[in-house]
């Protein structure tokens, strides 16, 4: 720095200096000459001492790195020019390309090569985790081909006692011959399902879970008689809280008589109430304790889940009584009515309406559940009446040409669900039990009072992994308590959601392989953490995904981000050296021979 | 040395087609044979080494008689210049000449011979015997082809074949004991089974049942005890051949399927199958005559019954078991008789029989019915027996008698009337046919079939069917038939009237020439002009059961109608009977009877009616608890968990353990009544149980098991999950309400 005006002052004096040489000289001839030569040998001297440099523009290139990762084939890797890298041990070791070197630490060494500005990966791409640590380089993302096999898989993994394990996904099949896929478990195959066309297929595999408790149970793929995968569907069962079921009958009938006796079986609590006469009733208290029900009241009704009655019954019940209906069910009670003609003698029945149609006439009646291919076996009588659905209403069950017979409408907080299947206990009597149950499962299920969880989680990666981080979000009804969670009996220290006061979260790290504990406010839960190598196509694609909208996502915040940039450039010393040179010539040259 | 040199090329020929032809000869036979032998084998099939022979048995004539046919030794020079002369004119006919010895031929012949000799040496050789040799070739090919190829056509395999295999590759993985040297399992089956007693070096058995079992069990060093356990639960002791410990007998007779395990000193040896064959009873299969058979009247009184009995091991005997009912109404009496097959029975496995049941010899009066079925008894005592036929014989003098006719509402009395009537008038010309001219028999059963016609086309009408343009008067012969019927039905024969005329446009010149004797009719008249059409209902009055039978009652009409006019009037009696039969069926489908009956009403006691007071009612209350009666369901599920558990851990802990021991006796129990599924289950189940060697494998097949034992799972209605309502929420779902949000809540 003072060199530097040091230098100038000293070229500067050696100027004045010489230019009052050449002042006093005698010969005056070719003075502006000399004087301008002087000069000229200063400023050449003084730019030999401090070069100057100009800026370039110029596009940048130099310095890039191509990342690797799973998915890359031999012949990407040796068309690559440049220095390639990879994060991955395993792939690494697979490879074996003596040019590939292992970086165990990206970031790490991107820190330590700054002038490290450009990045291509290729591959599958990587986890958004050290995605975000590169989102000052500029990348490039060349993604490999789309995995074959099973990308994607979802099932309901905490099921109650006797309820249908659903799994869905997508398989991505691209060989000739067909794939057969099985959901396996407890030694049976549940379900399977073959794919023969080349693509992507949505599948479904169902299956009723014979355990209670925690079982593993595999989706495996075959082609002839090799494995293409053989992936985990962890499933737990827990015990069914029964319903607590209010049939009040104008009459007694085979319905009513088989549907009690199907609940008492199941050991639900019911209360049977048929009418004898005016005031008079008959009254069964199925697995539950007697109490009075001649009056139907609000107290009676928050105690049921199910309330069952027919039109004629609802007919000759009091105006305080359809009051306390009516409050029950805006309160969360289900509320199943049997119809039987077609015309309506009550206000809820009035508003499911009904119409004839001659269509099956002297034909049995064949039903199944809407959107559903199954259908039950036809029982034999013939069905005249249907019902006309609303635009607020959601069939239930459905004659097999479309024709409603039961239908469903939400009320208040409960559902009201109106049905004209006169009997279905003629299943029963035909030994199609299955079909039965199936039936008054489904309705029962859908109509029957909800209950609400006092507290609820989500776990965040939905398949954890050994060694990953886990981000549990816990949802409680209590207000003002922190939440109690507790993983493999450590307590974690979970964070109220600053926005919604009932929510809590934890972090913690998966660290043991299968079936893990976990207790949120003293209560157990299990979660089930997978090894590396479950559901591996399924990651792959997940990578893939995040990978190309990560870089799409920075594309298009960064439009402005220079792709080229300035460099300094010294000019050539030649450049002051020569006119030097010429000047002390002409200078030296003029003394001697002019 | 010039005579060879010259003939050089002939004598080479000869060697090389002799050696051709045999090769031809021998491919061809043994193409053909081989094709033969496979056809042979095919359908008659037996041994596995019995096709070479078959082989040889084709091939030795085959080839004897190709070669006499085509003789190789044959083939000589002469033939070969002649063949050669034929083939290549331009040997000049000289090729002979080439044979000759040089010396006893004259100058000109010489010269010939040089000459030839050089072009002998030109022509190409002939290509036949190599292509005939080519084509016995493919024959050869083609036969084996064929011969492979028929076996996999179709296949007469037999069971036993089948079964050896199976066994055999049970036996590698059944695991013995090494205290034991060598044992024999002895099973004698039951007499009734016809089998011979066999010898087998395994433990797990498949036999009959009743079968004798007879272990021989034979130790490598003096053993205390040794016990047979089966089922878990019955424990017999075995006692040795003199004492010494080394040699084991033991008997049992099986009746029940199950396992067993052998105790050497207490060291268990693995579970062992007893697989049991049951003995089917006799199935029949009648194939004539049908479930219903109605004999009517001039039909055979005779049923032919065909049937066919087959069993497993051998039947011992078979019966008609024969039941008639006679008299109607009060009156009915029934008598039972068996019907015996006049056959040997031998104890064949499967048998056709034929019977033929004179019903008149047994008894049987028109009106009466009989109720049959077949009986059949195996070798091993067990009986079985087919469904109930019944045949009946139509009583004609019920279908002539007007029971039932006069008190009901008669809805086609008319034309049922008129076949009736049409019998009488057959029987009358029968009864009178000795009497009156044959001329007039001939007349008289014309104008039956006349009016046999009419009916016909009367009833054809009800079918919509088009009447056709021909025969005869119909106006005339109905008011013919129409004076014949009663004055009561006048009207509804006026009705038919309308129909004729509306049926036959083209009538019209032909009713003209007639003189008609409805003077005064009007409405005749203006019928006859009138254009009138079909009804429309006429057309489709009926259903199709209705219409099938009115159009068996016209097959009837027409047949019948086809005797009368052919004078073959007794002939037609069958079918105007059959007709009658069918139209009074027909009738008697659109009627209902009810008898008439008494009624006694109890006096009714003032006192005692209901006063409408609701006081005294009580109201009935029941309250039960259902009970599950054992926990086995629960208990299964829960055993499932914990052994699925036990893949990741390789240890039970105690409560699972004591969970598992729990479920043996459900095990137990399922595997001694069906082996071929729970058997391995139950060793899988031991192995759990005596270490922590069991494998995944064996995981699987117990929880396989425990699966099937809880059987099908059946959805249960549940209660539905809603996430944890917190107040925010609630509040919310209020302001909603309150609002009276889009959809009207």
């Amino acid at each position: 720095m003072e060199f530097k005006y040091i230098a100038i002052l000293l070229c500067l004096i050696l100027g004045v200096f010489l230019s009052l040489k050449e002042w006093r000289r005698s010969n005056k001839a070719r003075l502006i000459w000399r004087l301008a030569a002087s000069y000229l040998a200063i400023v050449c001297f003084a730019l030999f001492i401090f070069p100057i440099s100009y800026q370039v523009k110029r596009a940048e290139r130099p310095h890039e790195l191509n990342v690797l990762t799973e998915g890359v084939s031999k012949d990407t890797i040796n068309s690559l020019k440049g220095r390639i890298v990879t994060t991955d041990v395993r792939f690494d070791q697979a490879l074996k390309v003596p040019r590939l070197s292992l970086l165990p630490d990206l970031s790490y060494f991107l820190k330590s090569q700054p002038d490290l500005n450009h990045l291509n990966i290729y591959g599958y791409g990587l986890p958004a985790a050290q995605l975000a640590e590169l989102k000052d380089y500029q990348l490039n993302f060349h993604p490999a081909a789309q995995p074959e096999g099973l990308i994607s898989g979802n099932w309901n993994s905490r099921l109650s006692d006797a309820e249908q394990l659903t799994l869905q996904g997508v398989y991505h099949h691209s060989g000739a011959l067909p794939v057969k896929l099985f959901l396996q478990g407890l030694g049976a195959n549940l379900d399977s399902v073959t794919i023969k066309t080349k693509g992507e297929h949505t599948f479904s595999l169902k299956g009723r879970p014979k355990q209670s408790g925690r079982a593993v149970y595999q989706v495996i793929a075959l082609q002839g008689k090799d494995t293409l995968a053989n992936e985990p569907v962890p499933v737990q069962v827990q015990p069914a809280a029964p319903l607590k079921v209010l049939m009040l009958a104008a009459y007694p009938d085979f319905e009513y008589k088989f549907l009690k006796d199907w609940f008492f079986e199941k050991k639900y609590p019911v209360i049977f109430r048929s009418r004898i006469s005016k005031d008079k009733y008959s009254t069964d208290f199925l697995n539950t304790e007697r109490s009075n029900v001649n009056k139907v009241t609000v107290t009676l009704l928050s105690k049921i889940d199910v309330l069952i009655l027919d039109e004629d019954e609802l007919a000759a019940l009091s105006g305080a009584e359809l009051a306390a209906i009516n409050t029950a069910v805006d309160g969360g009670l289900g509320l199943f009515f049997r119809l039987t003609g077609l015309k309506a003698s009550s206000a809820i029945g009035r508003s499911f309406s009904r119409y004839e149609s001659p269509g099956l006439k002297n034909k049995s009646l064949t039903i199944g559940f809407p959107g559903e291919e199954r259908l039950f076996h036809p029982l034999p009588f013939e069905q005249l009446l249907f019902l006309k659905p609303g635009i607020n209403d959601q069939p239930l069950v459905v004659e097999n040409t479309g024709k409603v017979l039961v239908n469903s409408r939400i009320s208040g907080m409960g559902k009201v669900v109106a049905a004209l299947v006169p009997a279905t206990y003629h299943w029963l009597l035909n030994g199609q039990a299955a079909d039965y149950s199936a039936f008054w499962s489904e309705i029962m299920t859908h109509t029957a009072r909800k209950t609400y969880l006092s507290e609820s989680w989500v776990m965040e990666p939905a398949k954890p992994m050994a060694r990953q981080r886990l981000n549990i979000t816990v949802d409680q009804s209590a207000a003002n308590k922190a939440a109690l969670v507790a993983l493999n009996g450590s307590r974690l220290s979970p964070l109220q959601n600053p926005e919604l006061p009932f929510q809590w979260q934890a972090t913690s790290w998966a660290t043991e392989e299968g079936w893990n504990r976990m207790s949120i406010n003293g209560k157990t839960e299990f979660f089930y953490v997978y090894r590396e190598k479950d559901w591996k196509t399924e990651n792959q694609v997940a990578k893939l995904k995040v990978t190309s909208t990560f870089i799409k996502a920075q594309e298009k915040s960064r439009k402005s981000l220079e792709t080229s940039v300035l460099i300094e450039k010294p000019v050539s010393l030649w450049w002051f050296f020569i006119p030097f040179l010429i000047a002390v010539t002409f200078l030296w040259y003029e003394t001697k021979l002019l | 040395m010039l005579d060879q040199e010259i003939g050089k090329r002939i004598h080479d020929w000869k060697r090389q087609w002799r050696i051709f032809r045999l090769l031809q000869v021998i491919a061809v036979s043994i193409g053909v044979s081989a094709f033969l032998a496979a056809v042979t084998l095919h359908l008659f099939p037996s041994g596995s080494n019995s096709g070479a022979v078959l082989f040889f048995c084709f091939f030795l004539p085959i080839l004897a008689i190709a070669g006499l046919k085509n003789p190789f030794w044959k083939i000589t020079e002469q033939r070969i210049s002649r063949y050669l002369d034929k083939q290549y004119p331009e040997l000049e006919e000289s090729t002979g000449i080439l044979l000759k010895p040089t010396a006893e031929l004259s100058v000109l012949e010489r010269l010939q011979q040089q000459k030839i000799n050089k072009v002998i040496t030109e022509i190409p050789v002939p290509g036949t015997p190599l292509k005939n040799l080519g084509w016995a070739i493919l024959i050869l090919i083609a036969g084996f082809g064929l011969g492979k190829a028929i076996p996999a056509v179709g296949t007469f395999t037999n069971g036993a074949g089948a079964v050896l295999p199976e066994i055999a590759g049970k036996k590698a993985e059944e695991r013995i004991l090494p205290e034991i040297e060598s044992f024999a399992l002895r099973v004698s089956p039951p007499a009734y089974t016809g089998m011979t007693e066999r010898k087998q070096q395994q433990f797990t058995v498949k036999a009959a049942t009743g079968s004798v079992l007879k272990w021989e069990i034979r130790t490598n060093e003096a053993v205390k005890k040794l016990k047979l356990i089966f089922n878990d639960k019955q424990v017999a002791s075995l006692t040795s051949l003199n004492g010494e410990g080394l040699e084991w007998h033991f008997a049992k007779t099986v009746h029940q399927p199950g396992f067993y395990q052998i105790e050497l000193d207490g060291k268990k040896s693995d579970l062992y199958q007893i697989e049991l064959i049951p003995d089917l009873p006799v199935t029949i299969r009648i194939t004539q005559p049908k479930p219903h058979s109605t004999i009517d009247f001039g039909q055979p009184q005779r049923i032919s019954l065909v049937l066919q009995l087959t069993d497993d091991y051998g039947i011992k005997d078979a019966s008609i078991s024969a039941t008639m009912a006679s008299g109607k109404g009060e009156g009915v009496s029934f008598t039972e008789k068996k019907l015996l097959f006049n056959t040997n029975f031998n104890n064949s496995k499967a048998m056709s029989l034929n019977k033929t049941i004179d019903l008149k010899s047994l008894g049987m009066k028109p009106g009466d019915e009989l109720y049959f079925f077949v009986k059949a008894l195996d070798n091993h005592g067990q009986a079985s027996r087919s469904d109930v036929y019944f045949v009946s014989i139509v009583d004609t003098a019920e279908l002539m008698s007007m029971a039932g006719m006069t008190n009901g509402v008669n809805l086609v009395p008319e034309y049922f009337r008129s076949q009736r009537q049409i019998i009488m008038d057959t029987e009358k010309l029968l009864d009178e046919q000795s009497k009156i001219t044959p001329e007039a028999f001939k007349n008289r059963s014309n104008e039956l079939g006349i009016d046999q016609r009419l009916l016909r086309l009367r009833y054809g009408k009800f079918l919509g069917e088009e009447t056709e343009t021909a025969i005869g008067t119909p106006h005339n012969h109905d008011h013919e038939e129409g004076h014949k019927e009663d004055e009561k039905h006048e009207e509804g024969h006026e009705h038919e009237e309308g129909h004729d005329h509306k049926e036959g446009e083209e009538h019209h010149e032909e009713k003209e020439t007639k003189t008609t004797e409805k003077f005064g009719d009007v409405k005749a008249i203006m019928d006859s002009y009138a254009h009138k059409h079909d009804i429309a209902e006429d057309a489709t009055f009926f259903e199709p059961e209705l219409k099938a039978q009115l159009k068996a009652v016209l097959t009837e009409m027409w047949s019948s109608e086809l005797q009368l006019r052919t004078y073959k009037t007794r002939d037609a009696l069958p079918y105007e009977y059959k007709a009658l039969r069918l139209l009074k069926d027909l009738q008697q489908k659109s009627r209902a009877y009810v008898a008439k009956t008494t009624v006694k009403v109890a006096q009714l006691k003032e006192e005692k009616r209901l006063s409408g007071e609701l006081d005294k009612i009580t109201q009935p209350l029941q309250k039960s608890a259902f009970e599950q009666t054992d926990q086995k369901t629960a208990l299964l599920k829960k055993a499932l968990s914990a052994l699925e558990n036990r893949k990741t851990t390789s240890t039970f802990n105690p409560e699972e353990l004591s969970l598992i021991r729990e479920t043996e006796k459900y095990m137990v129990v399922a595997a001694s009544d069906n082996p071929t599924i729970f058997l391995p289950a139950l060793k899988s189940w031991r192995k759990l149980m005596t270490g922590s060697k069991g494998s995944e494998k064996d995981i699987s097949t117990v929880q396989a098991a425990i699966g099937k034992m809880i059987g099908p799972e059946q959805p249960m209605p549940q209660q539905p999950i809603a996430p944890p309502a917190s107040a925010l929420y609630r509040n919310y779902f209020n302001q909603l309400r309150k609002g009276g949000g889009a959809n009207g809540i």
